[in-house]
C-alpha cells in the first residue's frame, strides 16, 4: 500500500470513528433530555421520588459520553 | 483608494474560516451539553429532596371554618398550609366535610365543586376529581388531589395535616 492510500484510510477510519461517537453522543443527550422532562413533570407535580433514579442515570449517560469522547482523544494523538 | 491596514495584510485570515468548527470540536462540545444536561437534573434532585423535607416537617393547624358557615352542596376556599397554597373546603353532605388542595394536579388550574354531580372539576381542560377521595374521574390529570385532614373541635372545623 502506497503511503498517500495508507493515510487516505486511516483518515477515512478516523472519520467513522468521530460520527461514530458522534452518533452515540446525540442518542445519550436525548435520553438524557427525556430524563429532564420526567424530573421536571415530577418536580412541578409533586412526585419528588422520580428525580433521584432520574440524576442517577443521567449521570451515567454523563460517564458514557466521557468514555466515548475518549476515543476522539487518543485518535486525536495517534493523528 | 482605501489604504489596507498592515495587519491584514500579514494575516490574511477570512471571517468565516476564523469561526470554522471541525467534527471533532463539536463532537467535544457535546460532553459539555450531556454535562449541562446532568446538573440540571442533579439540581432538580437537590430542589426536590428540599421541597419534600419541608413538607415531612410540621404542618400547622388552622382554623378554616364555623361549622354552619356552609351549606349542604356548598364549598369555599381557604388557604392550607401557607398563604400560597389553596384549597378547597367542600360539604357533600349535612354531617360530613372534606379538603382537598385546589390546584389541579394537571396544569395547576383551581378546581371547583359541582354540587348536582357530586365532582370537583377543572375548567382548563375538562379534568373531574371524585369529592369521596380526590381520585381522578375523567380528563387528562394523572394524580388525584392532595387531601387536607380536617377535625372538628366544637363548632369549629381545623385542618391539621395533609394526608
Amino acid at each position: 500500500m502506497t503511503p498517500e492510500r495508507q493515510l487516505r484510510a486511516e483518515r477515512a477510519q478516523q472519520m467513522a470513528l468521530i460520527y461514530t461517537v458522534m452518533v452515540c453522543l446525540v442518542s445519550l443527550i436525548t435520553v438524557q433530555f427525556l430524563l429532564l422532562t420526567v424530573a421536571l413533570e415530577g418536580y412541578l407535580g409533586g412526585r419528588t421520588g422520580v428525580m433521584s433514579s432520574t440524576a442517577l442515570v443521567s449521570g451515567l449517560c454523563f460517564v458514557a459520553a466521557c468514555w466515548l469522547i475518549r476515543y476522539i482523544f487518543l485518535s486525536g494523538r495517534r493523528s | 483608494m482605501p489604504e489596507v491596514q498592515t495587519w491584514k495584510d500579514h494575516f490574511p485570515i477570512a471571517w468565516v474560516d476564523d469561526h470554522f468548527v471541525t467534527r471533532r470540536e463539536f463532537t467535544k462540545s457535546l460532553v459539555w451539553v450531556s454535562l449541562a444536561t446532568f446538573v440540571a437534573n442533579a439540581v432538580l434532585a437537590v430542589l426536590g429532596r428540599l421541597k419534600r423535607r419541608g413538607d415531612d416537617e410540621t404542618l400547622p393547624q388552622v382554623q378554616v371554618a364555623m361549622v354552619d358557615e356552609l351549606q349542604v352542596g356548598g364549598a369555599r376556599v381557604f388557604y392550607y398550609p401557607g398563604v400560597d397554597d389553596p384549597c378547597l373546603l367542600v360539604r357533600p353532605d349535612t354531617d360530613r366535610y372534606v379538603a382537598f388542595g385546589q390546584k389541579c394536579t394537571h396544569l395547576g388550574c383551581p378546581v371547583n365543586y359541582r354540587a348536582a354531580t357530586r365532582r370537583l372539576y377543572c375548567p382548563c381542560h375538562e379534568g373531574f376529581f371524585d369529592v369521596e377521595d380526590g381520585r381522578v374521574l375523567a380528563g387528562p390529570p394523572s394524580r388525584p388531589l392532595p387531601r387536607i385532614e380536617l377535625e372538628r373541635r366544637g363548632a369549629e372545623l381545623w385542618a391539621v395535616g395533609k394526608a
